[in-house]
């Protein structure tokens, strides 16, 4: 038998028992083996020795600041500490432009592609890591309804000659939809929200059915450590929202209202909505950022 | 108060039970971390990480397993995915070479000098725990999942990524190299003798 062959049986020995022949095989060899027996030998005083390996102590207060941390978890943290605040520059610009959106939604007609572009660059000198919006006015009558004004993140560009494409690197790659002819509305291009939304399904938010989409083509989502989405807010919620100004923040783009929130906050609100028989779907981004968003599908 | 009473009120938010259960299993944990990671301050801030994980995880866990075999599982996956990010972070360090015929006998151990040396339990435990932590990295984070932590071969397949085959001779080779590491350390094997090696004899 081979060396290798031996030290892998016997080490599996120690695991758990072999086959009837394996064990054979290595008892055969190890009776003619002096070597393999003094290894096997070892092998189990090595094993044995990890029974009475001695624990070690945990550090002095361990248990106190696991505690601590417990407790954190209950305890809002004052404003300007919590990591999401950084995300509130980049919201506040988002709704400077869905404002701009809403309004070249209802006003359409007129051209209002240089002060969107104006719009985007500000997001993007807003030094936040939340996506900037390029904004593609229509080129005629946009006027139809406000609520078709937010496309999705998955929206194409529409093939309009004329319009501006105000963000070059941020075309959608993914679950791309058919969007309304040139000219009929606004569309709005998610730059890098082309992360998720494979899933999704609706164009415009309209569709409660698919909320995400909107946090998607909102851009806050991919930056999100976890984004709940709920089809109302549960009774109860606005009291664990309370009044403190970070966690009063929120967005409303026509179809949703984005609230920024802390975990603690998310888990007893998806608590509530479960509660209640309110629909809730949670969404895992990258971890580690802090930034937790609930948002609330509207009509 | 058993485990599961323990578990139950701290699912439901109690966080005396909790402490409770963090106390009774922090020297444990604390122990796995540090031999899973191979560095005390890390492995002290690994293990909170896992107790916090257990406390947010606390209402979902069904209790299919004791409380104790779940934290370590936790404290398991905590430290794998430091010691993934920490692979990414920086090359990987260069491990103990266990080729090398003269790494370690150049320099023998007082123990060495004395032919009556007792082998105390204490000083085979402390023997054992250096030479777990000379052994490389890769070798050392699957013998101890499976002597520590307790994992089957699947399940430390399944937490590393590796198959099968490469799990179990991993670990015949982390028990191999563990041994001449113990050989070499010469306060682990109680009877010299038994070392067949040519290396003993040049004691």
């Amino acid at each position: 038998m081979e060396h290798d062959r031996c030290l892998e049986l016997l080490s599996a020995r120690l695991d758990g028992p072999l086959t009837g022949g394996e064990e054979r095989e290595l008892e055969d060899h190890l009776r003619t083996c002096p070597q393999c027996r003094a290894l096997a030998e070892q092998l189990e005083q090595l094993h044995a020795g990890f029974a009475g390996l001695e624990e070690l102590e945990a550090p002095e207060g361990f248990t106190g600041r696991v505690m601590e941390r417990v407790r954190e978890k209950r305890r809002p943290i004052p404003l300007f500490r919590r990591p999401q605040f950084r995300a509130l520059a980049g919201l506040a610009a988002c709704a400077a432009i869905c404002i701009g959106i809403y309004g070249t939604g209802r006003w359409g007609g007129q051209d209002l592609s240089d002060k969107t572009l104006v719009t985007e660059q500000q997001v993007q000198q807003s030094d936040t890591s939340i996506s900037a919006y390029g904004v593609l006015p229509g080129e005629e009558d946009g006027s139809e309804s406000a609520g078709n004004t937010v496309a999705s993140a998955q929206a194409p560009v529409p093939q309009n000659d004329e319009m501006e494409v105000a963000t070059g690197d941020s075309v959608a790659t993914q679950g791309k939809e058919t969007v309304p002819d040139a000219g009929s509305s606004s569309a709005v291009q998610g730059s890098g929200s082309v992360t998720d939304g494979s899933d999704s399904a609706a164009s415009n938010g309209t569709d409660p059915a698919a909320p995400r989409l909107q946090a998607s083509a909102f851009g806050a989502d991919e930056d999100a450590e976890i984004t709940l989405t709920v089809s109302r807010l549960p009774e109860g919620a606005q009291a664990l929202l309370g009044t403190d100004a970070a966690t009063s923040y929120s967005v409303e783009t026509g179809q949703e209202t984005i609230i920024l929130s802390s975990l603690e906050q998310l888990e007893q609100i998806e608590a509530l909505a479960q509660a209640q028989g309110i629909t809730a779907s949670r969404f895992n981004g990258e971890s580690g950022t802090g930034i937790f968003l609930l948002v609330v599908a509207g009509a | 108060m058993t485990d599961r009473e323990l578990v139950t009120r701290a699912g439901a938010g109690d966080q005396e039970a909790f402490e409770q259960l963090v106390r009774d299993n922090q020297n444990r944990v604390y122990s796995l971390a540090v031999r899973l990671v191979g560095d005390r301050e890390e492995a002290a801030d690994l293990a909170q990480e896992a107790f916090l994980k257990a406390w947010q995880g606390l209402s979902s866990f069904q209790g299919e397993s004791s409380f104790s075999t779940w934290i370590y599982r936790l404290t398991t996956n905590v430290c794998i995915d430091y010691l993934r990010r920490k692979k990414r972070r920086q090359e990987v360090e260069p491990a103990v070479s266990l080729d090398d015929e003269d790494s370690g006998w150049a320099e023998p151990a007082d123990a060495g000098q004395d032919p009556q040396r007792k082998l105390e339990e204490a000083e085979r435990s402390r023997a054992l725990s250096r030479g777990l932590e000379r052994l490389p990295e890769h070798q050392r984070q699957v013998l101890v999942m499976r002597e520590l932590s307790g994992l089957s071969y699947q399940e430390i397949g399944a937490a590393t990524g590796l198959d099968l085959g490469t799990v179990k001779s991993r670990i015949a080779r982390a028990r191999l190299a563990l041994r001449k590491i113990l050989l070499e350390d010469g306060n682990f094997f109680d009877s010299p003798s038994s070392n067949p090696t040519k290396e003993s004899k040049r004691r």
